[in-house]
């Protein structure tokens, strides 16, 4: 299976030559469309910032126009050190990614992968939508509410509604097609967890295992992960390398001295001749520390670093002003788009309808169109049951609409593919639609 | 415009839709092509919304695990991409399945034929193991990745007739094995041209098993009796009941004979069986442009619901080999890469 050239994402620290080739995870849609390099992310992020805070503007200028023309007040846009910052929504993100914890471990009592995958959900959601077009506070449990699903961890939509204040079912349906939309329709996350589960046997496998050693650093490892899910990690390196790096920060002399038995025995020069692709992980060990090293900054960085709860309040106090009036219900630009749609969708339907009809029309045209008989008898019955030929045909005695040859009523037009049968009754024609023919 | 709705609307512009060639209750099947190329794909159009629930968990699955496997043998997810609430995803266009296959009688299946199929879903199956997925013989729609060991899942899988007993007995922990029961089963009704174990119950479907090959022991099955819906169903002698498929040679009898042991434990892996004698032996298979076809193209037709536990619609279509249940009815199916099942 090769990645075909288009797909191949951003190159990452670890992506550089530095992988041994194509492995099951090289193939995964996270790889292909949800690696990045660290400025990549901060580039995307900045654009889309820029882009909402135009949006938002311009919105707020049209609210204002509707208001106006309602006859209501209105209010003037934010000024430009209203709008959140990168780093703004960033902390915003960060905090609810920090809820989908509490809330999993707390309120459901489910297992992880639900838990990091519904955060993994949510930060890919917000590398295609800024905060200020989406408030992490509706699309937090939609990601939940999806993951859980994909994971094989269902909740039925009540249970999982009773669980939050002031959240109904369709907060959860109204988002639920634009969170799917956004990451692509790709919902496998590939977690750190399994891997670092998979080092945990792998460091046993030298002479003289530290078994009691890794059985003792595994929680503590498995802690730090969990501070990975709040950073930017999984978008830059290998699930692999996080979980190795989560063992490191643990306890590095446990990583390092079995690091040392692997190079020591999985390569036999350590000149220059030796390829790469032979080293054990495809790299020298260096380079291997070198980027355990930057993931742990990171954990610590981003990771494990309280949340000032303080700023979060105030940003999202900052955020009522400068989230997009289209998106907030009851505005009159939210009440205007939702006409607009709702128009649009009724002329395209009406397009549509026409459209068959118009379709049904040629149909018909092949074939004459259905018969119609100038009955004196009730009008109900001339529509509904129309001259069959073939009954005539067989002398079956007809019950409405016409009579046997000589006391004919009816007027027959043989347009189309009308024959007239041994006593000069028109079959067909107009009517071949009524005698059962496919057409 | 939003990003994710912007990509959207790209991605839903390659793709020009044609008519529809198959309905179900959960998903419409149409075909297509690719603007650019001219290219033939099928569209699956899966209908979402109004559900109370959301967006269908097997639609979920299936494209969770289809966006992530690409094997030349396992119908390719070329896109996805949604028009107001429905999913749509592209398919590679496939000509033909092994259902239709199996059904025109005018076909003459030759060895080297069944030996080609069975080859191409057991690569199919191989790569889906190896990505620590069981296919459940279905499609993707039921699939699961199973690399959680001690982790429950339902037994309620498998269209019945290929339906392993461990699943039979209310196995929750079960692996692998389970598809390749399945296959063992297809390749038998490959060589028969009738469904092998066609049980009308869940308890009829043990019957028969053990009818035609005898009743498991503990020594043939250790700790079967054990299973949480255990319960005894006769005993029925063992026969040679492999002699009925005589006419695919020894070593096609042996590989059938190691697909459908009783101990899932002793069951031949997806890899094991592909290095199996049958495969380096005399006739060599069938290249997979030459593999019997049916002359007619296939018509549009129902596609059953989702049914775990019915009777199958045995179209098998698209993956692997896999699919043999409803559902999915890729229009086409290529010949034979795909597994063509499908």
């Amino acid at each position: 299976m090769t990645i075909s050239t288009n797909d191949q994402p951003e190159a990452g620290p670890s992506s550089s030559g530095l992988t041994p080739g194509p492995s099951p995870y090289h193939e995964s849609s996270q790889f292909r469309h949800w690696r990045y390099s660290p400025s990549s992310l901060q580039s995307i992020r900045e654009e889309l910032n820029g882009k909402s805070v135009e949006i938002v503007a311009r919105n707020t200028e049209l609210e204002k126009e509707a208001q106006i023309s309602l006859g209501h007040s209105y209010t003037d846009p934010p000024p430009p050190t209203a709008y959140l910052t990168v780093s703004d929504e960033l902390l915003l993100l960060r905090f609810y990614c920090s809820q989908i914890t509490q809330i999993c471990r707390r309120g459901f009592g489910l297992p992880d992968v639900v838990e990091s995958t519904a955060i993994s959900y949510l930060k890919r959601f917000y590398l295609k939508n800024s905060v200020m077009e989406w408030h992490p506070k509706n699309i937090m449990p939609t990601c939940l509410f999806l993951a859980a699903k994909t994971t094989n961890y269902p909740i039925l939509m009540d249970q999982f509604i009773s669980k939050f204040s002031k959240l109904s079912p369709d907060d959860i349906l109204d988002t639920e097609f634009l969170v799917a939309q956004s990451l692509g329709f790709e919902f496998w996350v590939r977690s750190p967890e399994k891997a670092l589960r998979g080092w945990s046997l792998d460091l046993q496998n030298q002479p003289d295992p530290p078994i009691g050693l890794i059985q003792k650093t595994l929680p503590d490892a498995l802690k730090n992960l969990a501070h990975c899910l709040l950073t930017d990690l999984e978008f830059i390196y290998t699930p692999s390398q996080i979980g190795l790096a989560s063992f490191h920060l643990s306890n590095s002399q446990l990583v390092e001295d079995y690091l040392e038995h692997k190079y020591s025995t999985d390569s036999t020069e350590d000149g220059d001749e030796v390829e790469i692709e032979k080293l054990p992980f495809g790299m020298r060990k260096d380079r291997l520390l070198e980027i355990l090293r930057d993931i742990e900054a990171i954990i610590e960085k981003d990771g494990q670093s309280e949340i000032d709860l303080k700023k979060v309040k105030e940003i999202d106090k900052r955020l009522k002003n400068c989230t997009n009036p289209e998106k907030i219900p009851g505005t009159a630009l939210y009440v205007k788009r939702k006409r607009e749609k709702e128009t649009a969708e009724a002329a395209s339907k009406a397009a549509k309808t026409a459209k068959a009809a118009a379709a049904a029309l040629d149909r018909e045209s092949v074939f004459g169109s259905v018969l119609s008989i100038p009955s004196s008898k009730s009008p109900a019955s001339k529509d509904r049951k129309p001259l069959s030929p073939k009954v005539t045909m067989n002398g079956v005695p007809v019950t409405s609409g016409i009579t046997r040859p000589g006391g004919a009523e009816v007027a027959l037009e043989d347009e189309g593919m009308g024959v007239k049968d041994e006593n000069g009754i028109v079959m067909g024609g107009k009517g071949l639609r009524d005698v059962g023919l496919p057409l | 415009m939003d990003l994710a709705v912007r990509e959207n609307t790209q991605r839903a512009s390659r793709w020009e839709k044609g008519v529809k060639v198959g309905e179900g209750t959960f998903a419409n099947v149409y075909k297509g092509i690719e603007r650019s190329t001219g290219r033939k794909v099928a569209i699956k159009k899966i209908k979402a919304g109004e559900m109370k629930d959301g967006l269908d968990m097997t639609a979920l699955r299936e494209v969770k695990f289809l966006q992530e496997l690409h094997h030349p043998n396992i119908i390719g997810l070329l896109d996805v991409f949604s028009v107001k609430q429905n999913i749509n995803l592209v398919l590679e266009f496939l000509d033909t399945d092994l259902e239709a296959v199996i059904r025109d009688k005018a076909l003459i299946f030759q060895n080297a034929d069944i030996k080609s199929w069975i080859a191409m879903s057991l690569r199919g199956l191989e790569y889906i193991h190896r990505n620590g997925v069981l296919h459940r013989i279905a499609d993707f729609g039921l699939a699961r990745e199973f690399g959680d060991a001690g982790s429950k899942m339902t037994c309620q899988v498998i269209t019945r007739w290929y339906r392993p007993p461990e699943l039979l007995f209310g196995s929750r922990f079960y692996s692998t094995a389970v598809d390749m029961w399945s296959i063992g089963t297809i390749f038998v009704e490959l060589i028969l041209r009738v469904p092998f174990l066609s049980g009308e119950t869940d308890i009829d479907q043990l019957k028969k098993t053990f009818h035609a090959m005898g009743t498991p022991t503990e020594q043939d099955w250790p700790g079967h009796t054990k299973l949480p819906d255990y319960h005894e169903i006769g005993s029925y002698p063992k026969n040679p009941w492999w002699n009925m498929i005589s006419s695919i040679g020894k070593e096609g009898q042996d590989l059938v004979k190691d697909m459908l042991k009783y101990d899932p434990a002793a069951r031949v892996s997806a890899r094991k069986a592909l290095e199996h004698r049958f495969f380096s032996s005399y006739p060599r298979p069938t290249p997979p442009a030459s593999l019997p076809k049916p002359l007619a193209e296939l018509r549009p037709r129902a596609l059953a619901p989702d049914e775990t536990q019915g009777k199958p619609a045995l179209n098998s279509s698209g993956s692997g080999a896999m699919k043999r249940k409803a559902e999915s009815p890729q229009p086409g199916r290529n010949v034979a890469r795909k597994l063509v099942f499908a």
